[in-house]
């Protein structure tokens, strides 16, 4: 194990620990132990942004020796959490932006904070809550001779460095910036602002947990940082889109002040510090909030520190894993759909199959749906980008324009759900594969891709279509169907330029490396969206069902070539 | 070829279900299977033990096609398997080493899914595998994620997905793992009426008072050769009047015991 600089600073205090009855050595060993784990952790932000790892595709009929039940991927070192770092880093450069924009302190350093804020929570929902979360304790610390007050201050510091390394990254940036621009004091606040609002992040998550404890199972608080997760992503992705646009800034002008109501936002607890202290204003409308700030997560950390032991007694109710299954209705309809969608038999039991792995994954929900979410809302992204440069929304022309066709963007999931299918956090379980006697692995394939298109992209592109319905009228029918064909031939292509592996059979990787291939199956993507413009533009009435004749036939050609091929 | 085969017991008529020769396998530069001759007639439970490493599951991943790459000829129902596609493994069950399986399922759907994979109708396969499970006494858990079953439960679903296809020939690796008294004792009666209905079972494990009293037939495999064959009764009148703990020590060549369990014993002491 390495010897982390962090380890080293805790050294230097040693004697505090020991003088309030810590076993040092012991706490030392453990946080270590934690940091290296850290380290080999996958975060959801990382996750989301691609690395360079590309492992070779290729269909495996058999197993090859030795990676029979091997995971492929080794850990890289500092990879994940390096590399989640500098993503909030770049958060909170971007964030900084706002202490350029003039006005206020309080509207600057509030808008900052609310900014730096929000990540932290939905970070401290997400990533965090492995660390919080942790349950393998159990069985291995609690069994050795480690008294529990070592362990909660090495859990409690472990926490601490996390967040702070978090919350460092998040802020140098903007503490830089505001050093620069209104001199240290500023910077100082800043910087002070935020370990206030982390720690009151951190204490107001820890509660949120406790109460979900209290009150449902493990799983519910499992399936809950699950849809955060998911949530945070899809704000990282869309949020500042739709933030930029929506902000009006007509009323951010030098001169705001706040209502009462407005301080019952934490970010603004922490403005008001900086109008207070920087410019003296001493009315109670600023001095108390900021004693706020300052007064709340400091109680809460005490409270919380108290309330530890139910904390811990709690947690053993995230031990058991879920025993939920489906109903017996849905199990009859992705029956049915099989038997309509596939010929053979081990094509439907792939489909079934398929389905119900799709369905209870956490961790390929985690990672995929996040790309769902931004699927279903960048065509509307588009569309109204498109609508606000040229004068709103009303001035997209709905009788008779194109605007629809921004519905393609919709696709760019498909990629995205191909590579991603060959993924389980149960990979091991693939031997059945090579014991069973499937005589065409395309079967198998072929039945996962149709339930991919069925269970995961055919909903959200039917809720799509039906508002752009509803916005462009009935006319765009043809063209819904030509993107829909388009949709399902980009299945097939994709595993043509990617590389075909059997579906659930690979551990997931660290950090995703298939960034780079998704991007020639856009191309394409664009390509088709051009054409179907240009045969709307320049051809009669028919040219759409011409097109739509071309795109199924292109189908056709596609999944017979990729997928009906290996005996 | 079959003539050269001396006849060994009263199935010998039969045609051999199983029959390897001349069997290597290398993995980097090391032999792991170094020649090995077998052969399974319908109706034998074969015990096959050995020390670890010694290519046992190595041997039944070959059979199933899992592991290529070896030199050798294996033919399983009368076919090699290197030219015989993959329709003979419908003919197959087989329980892994490690319990791992596709534990966001439940055992239904996991049961199912495998039943299709060996060429059961879904009806058929579900009807089937809550049969198995109801025997099994976890009917109130087939509609439970697997991930939330215990070692036994899962060991227990894992053997049902062998079997639910009605295989001819079975392969189990450390099949009780995990398994309770009573259940293994289930097992072993149940492997015995498949034998007597015809089965081959090929009986991978380390516990060798279980090998012991379910095998027709023993085999020992060490460094990569059979050391032994034969029924626990030739066995003994080869090595003498022992337990097939003490004839597995002997004919592996292992007397240190006693010697490695003072070694060790003596690092715990270290100051």
């Amino acid at each position: 194990m390495e010897d982390y600089r962090m380890l080293r600073v805790l050294d230097r205090i040693r004697f505090l620990f020991e003088r309030i009855g810590i076993d040092y050595p012991a706490m030392r060993l453990i946080l270590g132990l934690k940091l290296t784990l850290d380290r080999r952790r996958t975060t959801g932000a990382a996750a989301l942004f691609g690395g360079a790892k590309v492992r070779s595709g290729g269909f495996r009929p058999g197993f090859d020796r030795g990676n029979f039940l091997k995971p492929k991927e080794q850990p890289d070192a500092a990879g994940g959490m390096g590399k989640t770092l500098f993503f909030y880093g770049l958060y909170g450069a971007v964030s900084s932006f706002f202490l350029v924009a003039g006005g206020s302190y309080m509207l600057q350093a509030g808008i900052v904070i609310a900014v730096l804020l929000f990540v932290m929570m939905t970070a401290m929902l997400s990533d965090f809550s492995s660390v919080m979360l942790d349950v393998r304790d159990k069985a291995i610390l609690h069994t050795k001779p480690v008294d529990g007050r070592t362990l909660g201050m090495a859990k409690a510091l472990h926490i601490l460095i996390y967040f702070t390394q978090f919350a460092l990254a998040l802020g140098a940036v903007p503490i830089v910036v505001g050093v620069v621009r209104y001199g240290v004091p500023f910077g100082l606040l800043l910087l002070a602002s935020l370990a206030f609002g982390g720690l009151l992040v951190a204490v107001f998550t820890a509660f949120v947990y406790l109460l979900v404890l209290k009150l449902f199972d493990g799983e519910t608080l499992k399936d809950m940082v699950n849809y955060v997760q998911i949530a945070m992503t899809i704000f990282m992705l869309v949020g500042y889109q739709v933030a930029i646009r929506a902000l009006d800034f007509a009323r951010l002008s030098a001169d705001f002040v706040p209502g009462w109501w407005e301080l019952a936002l934490p970010p603004l607890w922490y403005a008001a510090a900086f109008e207070w202290l920087l410019n003296g204003r001493s009315e109670w409308l600023y001095v108390l909030p900021a004693l706020l700030g300052a007064g709340v997560p400091l109680l809460g950390a005490v409270v919380f520190f108290r309330l530890m032991p139910l904390f811990e007694r709690s947690l053993e109710k995230l031990g058991g894993a879920d025993p939920r299954g489906r109903t017996a209705p849905a199990r009859r309809w992705n029956r049915m759909l099989s038997k309509l969608l596939c010929r053979s038999g081990q094509e439907q039991a792939f489909y079934v199959f398929a389905a119900s792995m799709l369905a209870g994954e956490r961790e390929f929900k985690l990672k995929v749906y996040p790309s769902l979410g931004f699927s279903l809302a960048i065509p509307f992204i588009f569309l109204f980008t498109f609508a606000t440069s040229g004068g709103g929304l009303s001035a997209i022309d709905y009788e008779s324009g194109a605007g629809y066709l921004n519905l393609y963007a919709c696709s760019i999931m498909i990629p995205t759900l191909v590579l991603m299918v060959k993924y389980s956090g149960s990979f091991k379980g693939s031997w059945i594969y090579g014991s069973a006697p499937i005589a065409r692995l395309d079967d198998a394939v072929r039945g996962t891709l149709k339930a991919l298109f069925v269970r995961l992209f055919l909903p959200l592109f039917l809720v799509e279509s039906a508002v752009f319905t509803f916005l462009f009228g009935i006319r765009i029918v043809p063209d819904l169907l030509v993107m829909l064909a388009v949709s399902a031939l980009l299945l097939p292509l994709t595993l043509r330029m990617t590389g075909m592996e059997l579906p659930f059979s690979l551990p997931f990787p660290s950090s995703d490396p298939n960034g780079l291939k998704t991007i020639g199956v856009m191309l394409l993507l664009g390509v088709m969206a051009g054409a179907h413009y240009a045969v709307k533009a320049y051809t009669p009435d028919w040219g759409i069902w011409v097109l739509l004749a071309s795109v199924l036939a292109a189908n056709l050609w596609g999944w017979r070539s990729t997928l009906f091929k290996t005996e | 070829m079959e003539q050269a085969i001396p006849p060994k017991d009263r199935e010998a008529q039969a045609e051999a279900v199983l029959s390897i020769r001349e069997l290597r396998m290398k993995y980097a530069d090391r032999y792991v299977l170094n020649g090995i001759d077998l052969e399974a007639r319908p109706g034998q439970i074969i015990g096959y033990i050995g020390p670890n490493g010694a290519g046992k599951s190595t041997t039944i991943k070959i059979m199933l096609g899992l592991v290529k790459g070896y030199s050798g000829e294996v033919k399983l129902f009368g076919r090699d398997i290197a030219e015989a596609g993959s329709e003979y493994k419908r003919r197959i069950g087989y329980v892994p080493e490690t319990a791992e399986l596709y534990d966001n399922l439940t055992a239904r759907e996991y049961l199912t899914f495998t039943g299709e994979l060996y060429g059961l109708a879904p009806e058929l396969a579900e009807r089937k595998a809550r049969m198995l499970m109801e025997a099994f006494g976890l009917s109130e858990a087939i509609d439970s994620r697997i991930a939330a079953y215990s070692k036994g439960m899962k060991q227990k679903v894992l053997l049902s997905s062998c079997l639910l296809h009605d295989p001819d020939l079975i392969f189990l690796d450390e099949p009780l793992s995990g398994l309770d008294a009573n259940s293994v004792m289930v097992v072993k009666e149940l492997l015995e009426l498949l034998a007597a209905r015809g089965k081959t079972v090929f009986y991978s494990s380390h516990i060798m008072d279980v090998v012991e009293k379910i095998s027709s037939r023993i085999v020992l495999l060490s460094g990569g050769r059979v050391a032994a064959d034969g029924s626990f009764e030739e066995l003994r009148a080869r090595g003498g009047e022992k337990s097939l703990e003490e004839l597995f020590n002997q004919l592996t060549d292992f007397h240190e015991h006693r010697q490695i369990a003072e070694r060790l014993v003596g690092v715990l002491e270290e100051r």
